[in-house]
């Protein structure tokens, strides 16, 4: 090894040993509890879920969609909060970290509410492990997972710099977490969404618009 | 921060200095009492100066005068009276006996033999010398000794007609090499100034040069009509004669430091660097000290009131002092002239720069989401 070598060797471990590398691992409750947002109905009481289904009745694969959302301070946590917080502040994802997985969610067609959310959780559950992302923005973010039918590459960033908005028909879920700054974070990160009805496809457009903001139901 | 900076003040306040070897030897003397001059010495030697002092004491001597030829002269008289002429003037030794007597101040030696030289020569026969010592009597003004009464009438006589023979005064004009020298004509007690003038009888004369720092001159001139000038070259003088100089004119003064007594010190204690504390005890102290340089005094301070406890303190300031106004030593130069505090600086800054960006800086953090 020649000296030179060396010495960039040992300026790279300094460098390295520079970088902190933490992992967090998101999580929606040992019940499953946070995965309500993927178990909205629409306003004829059909599980959005169903969405993925094909003309065949086949269950394509979703395109889990997990966005950092820019908020420009520390909003609250609450999901009013977090709107009110949006109408004047850029609220929007981060287009360089945009990150999509592909998961393959079972038919929920005819099960209990209890029933969909174990489904639901299986399916999440056989993605444990799986890296999003490597390196999550340094600032306060609102982490947000939006299930949909359309494929990651629609979703991918444009050459532009911008990020396709979600096609609200074929959203199929949404959950989001607090504002949270990743790099300091302490354990898993929760994934939510607050609703008091299973009927919230609403929300769920709310939660995937690239906004945040209000987004009335086209009947 | 000022870390770096106290370490480099208690670093250059240690600095190495030369061995002892190395350094500039300053001759150390002290005008005042034993217990003072013991004190300063002890108090140079445990300052800070890259110097060696060399402690002497004053000089202490007594000018070495010729002997006085008291013995001979009995002698010529004992042969005179038996009529031995011949061991009488071999008794008395050359003609040079004479001057050398002036050339010592001892004008009543002189005198007597002169006196004795011309009794021993008339009555040896020989009239020419007779008459040459009663002439050389004559024109130095000489006073006839007591012994002129154990001599003969015709000596007396030839004495007689020596001193009325007329003799034109000759202007005679002396100049000396060394500045303020002092000329001494035939032993007389009137001195003049060099250069002077001064009328002498036609004639031969002593004339005798002192002046301090240098050897004392003895000379026998001539004096001629219708003038006479003269230039006396001096020669430095020795140690021992600077000594007893000094020890004459100044030992016992109360300017010890003047420039003329710095110069003959030098000389007499062969101190190229000299450094003189003259220390006046009382109920305070008045301490002063001027350091030459080849005998010429380059600086001089003075410590009045000076408490005796804090004597070692005023001495070692004194010290510093005139060795740096006096080119002994360098001045310290200021703190931003050495390169040793931009050392520290830069140091400084740099320690200053890494807590910064250690307090300011967070670590780079990446963190990776999984499900």
């Amino acid at each position: 090894m020649t000296s030179k070598r060396a010495a960039v060797m040992g300026l790279g471990l300094l460098l390295a040993s520079c970088v902190q590398t933490r992992q967090v691992e998101l999580t929606f409750g040992d019940e499953g509890e946070g995965l309500d947002g993927f178990m909205c109905r629409d306003t004829a009481g059909t599980p959005i879920l169903t969405r993925l289904q094909d003309g065949a009745g086949q269950i394509q694969p979703a395109a889990l969609v997990l966005d950092f959302i820019h908020l420009g301070g520390l909003p609250g946590c609450r999901s009013g909060q977090v709107m009110s917080w949006c109408v004047d502040h850029p609220c929007a994802p981060i287009p360089a970290h945009r990150a999509c997985i592909e998961a393959q969610f079972s038919s929920v067609d005819g099960l209990t509410r209890a029933q969909m959310r174990a489904s639901i959780q299986q399916t999440m559950t056989s993605l444990k492990g799986t890296l999003i992302t490597g390196d999550a923005p340094d600032e306060f973010v609102l982490v947000r997972l939006v299930g949909t039918a359309q494929s990651c590459a629609e979703l991918a960033e444009q050459p532009d710099g911008t990020l396709p908005a979600f096609d609200d028909a074929k959203l199929v879920g949404c959950v989001y977490s607090c504002p949270v700054l990743l790099d300091s974070l302490e354990g898993d990160l929760f994934l939510g969404f607050d609703t008091l009805t299973d009927l919230c496809e609403q929300g769920v457009r709310v939660c995937a618009a690239g906004d945040l903001h209000w987004q009335p139901i086209q009947l | 921060m000022t870390a770096p900076l106290v370490l480099f003040l208690a670093a250059a306040s240690a600095a190495p200095v030369p061995p002892e070897t190395e350094r500039p030897t300053v001759t150390v003397a002290v005008s005042g009492s034993p217990a003072a001059a013991s004190r300063i010495d002890a108090a140079l030697r445990a300052g800070p100066e890259p110097v060696r002092y060399h402690a002497v004491p004053l000089p202490n001597a007594t000018p070495v005068s010729p002997p006085v030829p008291g013995s001979a002269l009995a002698d010529a008289r004992q042969a005179y009276v038996r009529g031995d002429f011949s061991r009488c003037l071999a008794s008395l030794g050359s003609s040079d006996a004479a001057t050398d007597a002036l050339g010592a101040g001892d004008a009543l030696t002189a005198s007597r033999l002169l006196l004795w030289r011309a009794a021993c020569h008339l009555g040896d026969g020989d009239q020419r010398g007779a008459r040459d010592a009663a002439e050389s009597l004559a024109v130095l003004g000489l006073p006839p000794p007591p012994d002129v009464g154990s001599v003969s009438q015709e000596v007396e006589a030839l004495l007689a007609r020596a001193r009325a023979s007329p003799r034109p005064d000759v202007p005679v004009r002396l100049d000396a090499s060394a500045p303020g020298a002092e000329l001494v004509i035939d032993g007389r007690a009137q001195r003049c100034a060099a250069p002077c003038t001064l009328p002498l009888p036609a004639g031969a004369h002593v004339v005798r040069v002192e002046a301090d720092g240098y050897e004392v001159l003895v000379r026998r001139i001539v004096a001629a009509p219708p003038s006479l000038q003269l230039r006396l070259d001096l020669t430095p003088a020795s140690p021992e004669v600077a000594a007893a100089q000094w020890t004459a004119h100044h030992g016992r003064g109360t300017e010890p430091d003047s420039a003329r007594s710095v110069r003959l010190l030098s000389t007499a204690l062969r101190a190229p660097r000299l450094l003189l504390f003259s220390v006046d005890e009382g109920r305070t102290l008045r301490v002063r000290c001027a350091v030459a340089v080849d005998g010429e005094v380059s600086a001089r301070a003075e410590r009045v009131d000076v408490d005796p406890r804090q004597l070692d303190a005023a001495v070692r300031g004194l010290a510093s002092d005139v060795l740096v106004r006096g080119r002994l030593l360098e001045p310290a130069p200021a703190l931003h002239q050495r390169p040793e505090f931009w050392i520290a600086v830069g140091v400084a800054a740099a320690i200053a720069a890494g807590a910064t960006t250690a307090v300011v800086a967070t670590r780079d953090v990446h963190t990776g989401i999984r499900f």
